[in-house]
């Protein structure tokens, strides 16, 4: 794809993103006009206090809007993670969940519900962050030879950790029998973005932001992993270094996103294939398009996991599940073709 | 520049894989490993790209270690074609060209004019012009080795790396490669396992047996039926014309004792 045409792909999805979120805020269980949406945020914006009713201003300015942004950057990271991932670790099925980071965050959850450390979402989301690092760090360990990170092995360790890490999971449950406990696991483990509040927007952007920007300044250096490690290493990339800085980077990210809203599934790995199959393999256009798609995505799956069966939510990994899973299969049929 | 490889011992535990291996490729020459499966032609190439560590000795470009250059100085010296690299990704064939330019592209720049340029008069070197658009994925073998041969030139490497690259290729498409990578005119060093493909295109040869050179030198000195008892286990017959290379017909295996 050429440059003029790709500029106007990047405008139309900035749009898109823009009016997605315009969108998804005037929709919800509480009964409050389009009109008093806008007049909401206008006045947020312009600083003057709104004519709103008190707690109708609640629900769009500190509840609907922090939630649909919140959807908006989990949905960028989670594409730009599964992107990054499936280059460096050359699987197609790689996913930001790969390296057992999505089980860590879960202990860590209920580690804090059951030992009682704080409380609120603010501890459990500490919690799980810092579970999601020790079960990446493990795996870090377990995935290298000497100073070199193996792929492969690191995705085995990945495995291995992952169901050590739930199987504590479910032993801590049942040994305390606490429900706060179960509802939290089934939070973590197939998301929401209920929790979201402008904290985990400002977390989540800045992470966002950083994690980006190193992808794309290593763009060039992704692209040369094409044919492999080799290829890459005499192309002019420090094949180990790079390795080290993006895996270390994105799992930071993804503990991050976990912390925020939960492990969500799919999206991490079917929206980085769909997009290389339009704009091609280039990290510098598969990144920016991945982040801009992949937050529309969750902001319309948020939409659906919340209205669907109002006022009950479905949890976001269950919508993305249901359309996800028939396009993995489909990845899955176009590789055997392939291969 | 003329490239020296001088005293690489490679060891794993108790094993040798590269015992002492000295060898020189001479400004313009092609150089060809010959040797038997496994006897170490793949290990060289990888220790001289720097894909693989080694214990002892050098390889340096015109007496400067090539240990001290940062990767990215690495490969704007060296280009390496392997035997079979392959991708899952839809990428064309312009792309795979371009990836050549990866050392001397800046981190947010783009493709220059001159990076462009340069991509297509080497995929015109390769015959391989009227292909640009076309996805990696509806190459041919022959085609493929193509691509990554104009890949490598357009790296503009001092010294050009082949391993064993016309493997899996018929005979039209090893000779159609091999004629390429002459007229790109590169230093060049290849391991090459057919040894008429090796007689017949390059200057000069080195024979690797068991992680050591056992000869190298011209063709005429090296290619000798007594280098192929001893090396290769075969019976040979060396045909040599006055006006073009001499070419080997294997007349069998020798049988070692208790192999009837």
């Amino acid at each position: 794809m050429r440059t003029a045409r790709f500029t106007a792909v990047l405008i139309v999805l900035v749009v898109t993103v823009v009016g997605s979120v315009l969108t998804a805020i005037t929709i919800g269980p509480a009964d409050i006009s389009v009109r008093t949406v806008w007049t909401v945020i206008v006045d947020h914006l312009g600083g003057s206090a709104s004519g709103v009713a008190r707690n109708r201003d609640h629900i769009v300015w500190e509840l609907r809007l922090p939630r649909v942004l919140t959807a908006g950057i989990v949905g960028a990271s989670l594409g730009i993670i599964g992107a990054v991932m499936q280059t460096l670790t050359r699987n197609p099925l790689a996913d930001p969940y790969l390296l057992g980071v999505s089980s860590g965050a879960s202990l860590g959850a209920v580690m804090v519900l059951v030992v009682g450390i704080g409380s609120g979402t603010g501890a459990l989301s500490i919690g799980a962050f810092v579970g999601a690092i020790a079960a990446f760090t493990l795996v870090l360990l377990f995935g290298r030879r000497g100073r070199r990170l193996l792929p492969t092995r690191m995705v085995l360790a990945g495995v291995a950790v992952g169901q050590f890490f739930s199987a504590c999971m479910t032993a801590l449950i049942i040994w305390v029998g606490n429900p706060h406990a179960t509802q939290s696991v089934t939070f973590w483990l197939s998301g929401s973005m209920s929790s979201a509040r402008w904290q985990s927007v400002a977390i989540g952007i800045t992470a966002l932001a950083g994690v980006l920007a190193l992808a794309i300044w290593h763009g060039r250096a992704l692209n040369a992993f094409a044919f492999g490690d080799d290829a890459a290493a005499t192309l002019g990339i420090d094949v180990d270094r790079l390795r080290w800085l993006l895996f270390v980077a994105t799992a930071f990210l993804t503990g991050v996103m976990v912390a925020i809203s939960g492990a969500i599934g799919f999206v991490g790995l079917v929206l980085p294939h769909a997009v290389r199959f339009v704009v091609g393999p280039n990290h510098h256009k598969v990144l920016p398009v991945v982040g801009l798609v992949g937050a529309t995505f969750l902001i319309w799956v948020d939409v659906l996991a919340r209205t669907a069966f109002a006022p009950r939510e479905l949890p976001v990994g269950v919508v993305t599940a249901f359309v996800g899973v028939p396009a993995f299969i489909v990845l899955m049929r176009r590789a055997e073709i392939r291969g | 520049m003329t490239l020296t490889v001088a005293g690489v011992t490679w060891t794993i535990g108790e094993h040798t894989i590269l015992d002492h291996v000295d060898l020189t490729v001479p400004t313009g020459q092609m150089v060809a490993l010959i040797g038997p499966n496994g006897s170490g032609k793949s290990s060289i190439l990888r220790c001289i790209a720097r894909l693989q560590s080694f214990q002892h000795g050098t390889v340096c470009l015109d007496g400067s270690d090539l240990a001290a250059l940062p990767r990215r100085a690495l490969g704007r010296q060296l280009a390496l074609v392997e035997q079979q690299a392959g991708t899952d990704l839809d990428i064309t064939v312009l792309d795979v060209v371009l990836l050549g330019r990866t050392p001397y592209q800046r981190p947010l720049q783009g493709e220059t004019e001159q990076d462009l340029e340069l991509a297509i008069a080497a995929l015109r070197n390769v015959g391989m012009h009227d292909f640009i658009d076309r996805s990696w994925h509806t190459l041919s073998g022959g085609e493929r080795q193509r691509v990554h041969l104009a890949r490598a030139i357009v790296q503009e490497p001092t010294i050009l790396l082949l391993d064993e690259p016309t493997n899996h290729l018929d005979a039209h498409h090893q000779l159609q490669l091999l004629a390429m990578v002459r007229a790109a005119g590169l230093t060049t060093l290849a391991a090459i396992h057919d040894l008429n493909l090796a007689a017949t295109y390059f200057d000069r040869l080195a024979v690797v047996d068991a992680g050591r050179i056992h000869t190298a030198g011209t063709i005429d000195e090296v290619l000798t039926t007594q280098m192929l008892r001893e090396v290769f286990r075969v019976d040979a017959t060396i045909v040599r014309h006055t006006d073009r290379r001499p070419v080997v017909v294997l007349d069998g295996p020798i049988l070692e004792d208790g192999q009837r």
